[in-house]
């Protein structure tokens, strides 16, 4: 068996088990001696006791039935004969009671004389009121009463004298048997009350002994963990309090982050009113520029019609142009014409110098005519050139018109884009609202579940302070115990 | 004299312009006859080999334009072939190449000589007439005369006919024993 290893408890169970035994087995037989000693007394006083008061009754039975008989000799009545006779029965139901209870062989063999002597007895009372019956003399009553029921009487008395005497006897020897029982019990008891005495006082050191030992490393055990407990209580109140200056901090950012929420829900629903707002004004920037698209339709149609004249101006321009050219033709071959009119006049002498006159005029003509036919080249080019950029820039305005369009009608597609998506932005910004008023709902949440955070830091700083306070406890409490432990251990 | 009848509203620069044409005109008939031939001498102007220059008017029988030639080989370098002018077949000479510039790229003009009948000179374009004084000639004889600030060569036409008279053979005969030859554009 380990008895280092085991508990405190076991040792306490153990120590005080036997101690329990030895007490339970010291009642067992001080029960048990007691018992005896009740048994004893009890045999004394219900068996030997009764059967001397059964005799003494037998006795008086006996002296009653011949009462009642000489008062039946005395007044002859019948009923002196029927009360002797109950007291005749009163003897019978004692004899039968003492056989109930048993008798030893002396005493059945003393109850069977009684028993004989009372038949004789009873004989005799027959034979005496058979006389009375029959008529018989006084004197011959007298003297059968004298000679025969008297003996029996007496002898059937002595009988029962000699009975009761020996249980008179026994009593005295049961008693004594149960003093002696009761002795014998007392002194059984008186020992083992001692030895479960030493046995005890034997536990109680072996286990003073190991208790104060295991207490002992226990109490040094206890001392450093007290220790420790106490570092680590330190350790935790500062781990606490730091907790709840964080707790402190994480309330703020909250309350921070709760405020934030609410302006974000708030510009959510701002932005979703701007959304709504934003389409109707792609609503009516739809319809403008579905009025724009016909207008530009127009402005197609009437770039169109400019291109056209445009292009019906170049064309009689260059039909001028050509006339320009035979007029510029003429006037050029007039100037030829006059240029040899003037030699042919200059070849002609004197003659000739009024046809070289004229002949100079018309080359001058000739000379203004196409100087002004070139003027008119000139201008008919700038017209072509001008009709011709004209007619491109139309044509280029036509095309730009048509992307216009195009882009009108992109436009128009976009602002249909833009109206879903403005609708999604609604739906979206609806979304965030509601998101953002559930996040405020669940951050106000958070900020309950922080506070009570805080709280249960605050308690748990308060709950570490108290630990500090017992584990200094417990260290004093274990150098009292380790006090006590070696007081008790020197 | 004035003319009415204006066919459409003019502005005032050419109503200016209007006006000062019919004033020469007006004055053309206001000057006697006796001052034209006071003030210098009547000049051609021309362009030859890419540069302007005058010949006389009294030296010229009279210009042409779009006359075409004859490609007619020779021994000149400057004759191009001949020409039909009025039913009268001519020699035609590159004018460039006779006053030694580059041969002209397109003579779509003929000057006729006044001397010769049957010789005409290939030039690129006629720029006008103008009358005016002609300087003296220079130590090497040619003439200049100033034409709207610039000066220009007087070419002495009746010296380049001159040039072109072949010794003991006249130029009468070459051209006109080409008269069967088949005319250019004509």
């Amino acid at each position: 068996m380990n008895e280092g290893g085991w508990t405190f408890g076991r040792k306490l169970s153990v120590g005080f088990a036997i101690v329990a035994l030895l007490a339970f087995l010291m009642a067992v037989i001080s029960f048990v001696g007691l018992r005896s000693v009740v048994a004893a007394k009890d045999a004394v006083i219900v068996g030997e006791a009764q059967d001397l008061i059964d005799a003494e009754a037998l006795r008086a039975a006996a002296n009653a039935e011949v009462a009642q008989f000489r008062g039946y000799l005395l007044t002859q009545k019948e009923r002196q004969r029927e009360d002797m006779r109950a007291a005749n029965a009163v003897w019978g139901e004692i004899v039968g009671q003492i056989r109930k209870r048993g008798l030893s062989a002396e005493g059945e063999l003393l109850l069977g004389e009684i028993v004989a002597a009372e038949k004789a007895h009873q004989a005799s009372l027959e034979a005496c009121m058979k006389l009375l019956r029959d008529g018989a003399p006084r004197e011959r009553v007298l003297q059968v009463f004298t000679e025969e029921v008297i003996p029996a009487y007496l002898a059937r008395l002595l009988k029962v004298k000699a009975y009761a005497d020996r249980q008179r006897s026994q009593l005295e020897a049961q008693r004594q048997a149960a003093t002696d029982t009761a002795s014998t019990a007392s002194m059984v008891v008186t020992v083992l009350g001692g030895l479960c005495l030493l046995v005890a006082i034997a536990a109680a050191v072996v286990l003073a002994r190991a208790l104060g030992q295991q207490i002992g490393s226990s109490v040094q055990h206890v001392r450093s963990s007290s220790a420790e407990l106490q570092a680590a209580a330190t350790q935790q109140a500062s781990g606490a309090q730091e907790q709840a200056t964080a707790m402190n901090e994480v309330s703020t950012t909250l309350t921070e982050l709760l405020a934030t929420s609410r302006q974000i829900a708030e510009s959510a629903r701002r932005v979703s009113q701007i959304a709504a707002d934003t389409a109707g004004g792609a609503e009516a920037g739809d319809v403008a520029v579905r009025r724009t698209r016909d207008s530009v339709d127009q402005i197609r149609e009437q770039v169109n019609v400019i291109v056209q004249h445009m292009l019906e101006l170049g064309e009689k321009s260059q039909r001028i142009g050509e006339i320009l050219e035979i007029v510029g033709e003429l006037a050029e071959q007039t100037n030829i014409l006059a240029i040899n009119a003037t030699i042919e006049a200059s070849g002609a002498g004197e003659a000739g110098r009024r046809f070289a006159v004229v002949g100079d005029e018309i080359r001058k003509l000739a000379d203004r005519v196409s100087g002004s036919t070139k003027s008119i080249r000139g201008l008919i080019e700038e017209i072509r050139a001008s009709v011709n950029t004209t007619v491109m820039a139309t044509e280029t305005g036509s095309k730009t018109v048509e992307a216009g369009r195009e882009r009108f009608q992109e436009l128009a597609e976009a602002f249909g884009r833009i109206g879903e998506q403005v609708q999604q932005t609604t739906d979206a910004a609806r979304e965030i609202e509601l998101s953002t008023r559930q996040q405020t709902t669940a951050v106000e949440q958070v900020n309950a579940a922080i506070a009570n955070v805080a709280q249960a830091t605050h308690e748990a700083e308060t709950a570490t302070q108290q630990t500090l306070q017992t584990a200094q406890q417990l260290a004093s409490l274990s150098d009292e115990l380790g006090r006590l432990v070696h007081a008790q251990g020197a | 004299m004035r003319r009415g009848g204006v066919m459409s509203p003019l502005n005032g620069e050419q109503q200016t312009t209007v006006e000062a044409l019919r004033d020469a005109f007006d004055q053309a008939f206001a000057e006697p006859f006796a001052d034209a031939g006071q003030q210098g001498e009547d000049l051609l102007l021309i362009q030859v080999g890419g540069r302007r220059c005058a010949v006389r008017m009294h030296d010229t029988g009279g210009v042409r334009r779009d006359v075409g030639w004859t490609p007619l080989p020779g021994p000149h370098p400057a004759l191009l072939g001949l020409a039909r002018v009025r039913s009268t077949l001519v020699g035609v000479y590159d004018l460039a190449t006779l006053l030694g510039s580059a041969a002209s790229r397109t003579p779509e003009w003929l000057l006729l000589t006044g001397s010769r009948a049957d010789l005409a000179f290939a030039m690129e374009r006629l720029v006008g007439h103008k009358r005016g004084v002609v300087g003296a000639p220079g130590a090497d004889g040619r003439q200049w005369i100033t034409v709207d600030r610039e000066l220009l060569e007087v070419i002495d036409l009746q010296q380049l006919v001159a040039s072109l008279t072949p010794v003991g053979n006249g130029p009468s005969t070459a051209p006109a024993g080409m008269d069967r030859a088949r005319r250019g554009s004509e």
